[in-house]
């Protein structure tokens, strides 16, 4: 099934206020994608493990959050909801993390990560996701292969959208799951609408019993941003009425979830066994290199290619006089000077071990 | 197993019954050929924590499609508002984690299903069950 190879694990993980919103733990398949390019997730700035069911399972749980307990400053102690799904098993020796569960089965209304945060991620992925489409049909790539993806580049838009939750609709997502004492909460907030939501009425409305306008903004903005880029590809022709998805299922296809309505009893029974499996072979370095998305990568240009890339957009942009693009210049002189300093770096390290007589490597 | 397959029952609203329990354990002790004088006796004391695991207090049909247990939920609430406050933890250093699943590819032709139903139910609770006793 090509779904499969697709398929990630998020944790995500918020605080009360709004105030922090860490990043992603994510679990693959693969242990060093090709894509990767021979780094590692913590590499390229992730914090990325895989098994062979890209599933969290209670080892990769147990080192995430020992790994956080030994983050913590000094003095810091936390308290930490999760759902009592079975892989959550708490480590011994935690010094600064105090952990609860919710009650089976409320996790859908009491847990605020369920009230309309990853809602919230999946409409800004899938928005970032679709606009990527749009402008990779307009670059000339057939609408056959427009929606190619390779991991890394899922992975960065993922960031992004993740980086784009803002702390309001973390702080009324708390609000809304009811399991904050009365005493921490902040007083109502203002009661000024946004301009978006006046703008957006329909796409409000939409966005299931939102707890205030500010979320409700943030979420219907999300959605209706996914729902325009889909009406793009619409006008050019990409994607055709009927084909098109509607929003729950597109934010929520069943298979992110797998179909249980599908699954027989004889599913069941080979799905756990393989979790089990999975879990007790190899849990960390479980998976394998080879099950990647090959087909859909895109080789990484040379230095050269950059440069000359680089150099294009500039002179794109020289008759601009906006601040983007004034930002964009000085960002461009930057990557260009660092591309040429890693290309040097490179010839230097060749000189090396030239001058001592051992085999080029390279 | 079982853990799963009352998930999905509860998602389809299937009414379940003690017995029906019973029933499904040893379907999926068969399954999972596991030889018939290692089964449990399912007596009433499994049913009871089963029912505890699940939370299914009186377990009797949902009224309202989707609906959860509104007193349960009011409940639940308290417990954690309770638990917070007797904890004495700042907001900033509350916090929760969930994982769910992402597609990060085509999605948008996939799965044209009329699915009406756009139950969340996270893929998350198929893959473990709790260690490795015989707990089908």
């Amino acid at each position: 099934m090509k779904g499969s190879k697709v398929r990630l694990t998020y944790a995500f993980t918020v605080n009360a206020d709004g105030t922090e919103k860490r990043d992603a733990f994510i679990i693959g398949k693969a242990k060093k994608p090709r894509c990767f390019g021979h780094k590692t997730g913590a590499d390229l700035g992730f914090r990325y493990r895989n098994n062979a069911t890209a599933w969290m399972t209670a080892i990769l749980f147990q080192e995430w959050l020992l790994e956080w307990d030994c983050q913590l400053i000094e003095g810091r102690k936390i308290l930490l909801f999760l759902d009592n799904f079975s892989g959550h098993v708490v480590p011994e020796g935690l010094r600064n993390i105090r952990v609860e569960f919710f009650a089976p089965n409320l996790t859908s209304v009491v847990q605020p990560l369920d009230q309309g945060i990853i809602r919230c991620f999946k409409a800004l992925y899938r928005a970032r996701y679709i606009m990527r489409a749009v402008n990779r049909f307009d670059e000339g790539i057939t609408a056959l292969d427009i929606y190619n993806i390779d991991q890394l580049v899922g992975m960065r838009l993922a960031q992004a959208a993740w980086r784009e939750v803002d702390a309001t609709t973390i702080r009324n997502c708390w609000r809304k799951a009811g399991i904050l004492p009365p005493t921490l909460i902040e007083p109502a907030p203002p009661v000024s609408v946004p301009i978006t939501s006046l703008l957006l009425p329909a796409a409000i409305s939409k966005s299931k019993d939102a707890a205030s306008p500010a979320m409700a903004a943030q979420l219907g903005q999300a959605e209706q941003n996914v729902e325009a880029a889909l009406d793009l590809l619409v006008s050019k022709g990409v994607l055709y009425a009927k084909n098109r998805m509607d929003l729950d299922n597109l934010l929520n296809p069943q298979q992110e979830n797998l179909a249980m309505k599908e699954t027989s009893d004889d599913d069941i029974c080979r799905l756990v066994k393989a979790a089990q499996e999975a879990a007790e072979n190899s849990p960390l370095t479980g998976g394998d290199d080879d099950i990647d998305d090959d087909a859909l990568m895109e080789p990484r240009p040379s230095r050269r290619e950059a440069l000359q890339a680089a150099a294009v957009l500039k002179r794109f942009i020289n008759p601009m006089n906006d601040t983007v693009a004034r930002k964009l210049d000085s960002m461009l002189d930057i990557l260009a000077t660092q591309t040429r300093r890693e290309e040097t770096d490179d010839m230097v390290t060749t000189h090396i071990t030239d001058f001592f007589g051992r085999k080029n490597a390279l | 197993m079982l853990d799963l397959w009352i998930i999905k029952a509860m998602e389809s609203h299937l009414p379940l019954t003690g017995e029906v329990l019973r029933a499904k354990w040893r379907s999926f002790a068969i399954l999972a050929k596991i030889p018939e004088s290692e089964w449990l006796s399912l007596s009433d004391g499994w049913l009871a924590r089963l029912k505890g695991r699940h939370n299914l207090k009186e377990i009797r049909k949902h009224g309202e499609a989707g609906s959860v247990d509104a007193e349960a939920v009011a409940a639940e609430q308290k417990r954690v508002q309770a638990l917070i406050e007797e904890s004495g933890y700042a907001r900033k250093d509350i916090f929760n984690m969930d994982e769910t699943g992402l597609y990060y590819g085509q999605v948008i032709l996939h799965s044209l299903s009329t699915c009406s139903h756009t139950s969340y139910l996270v893929y998350h609770r198929i893959a473990f069950l709790p260690a490795r006793r015989v707990q089908v």
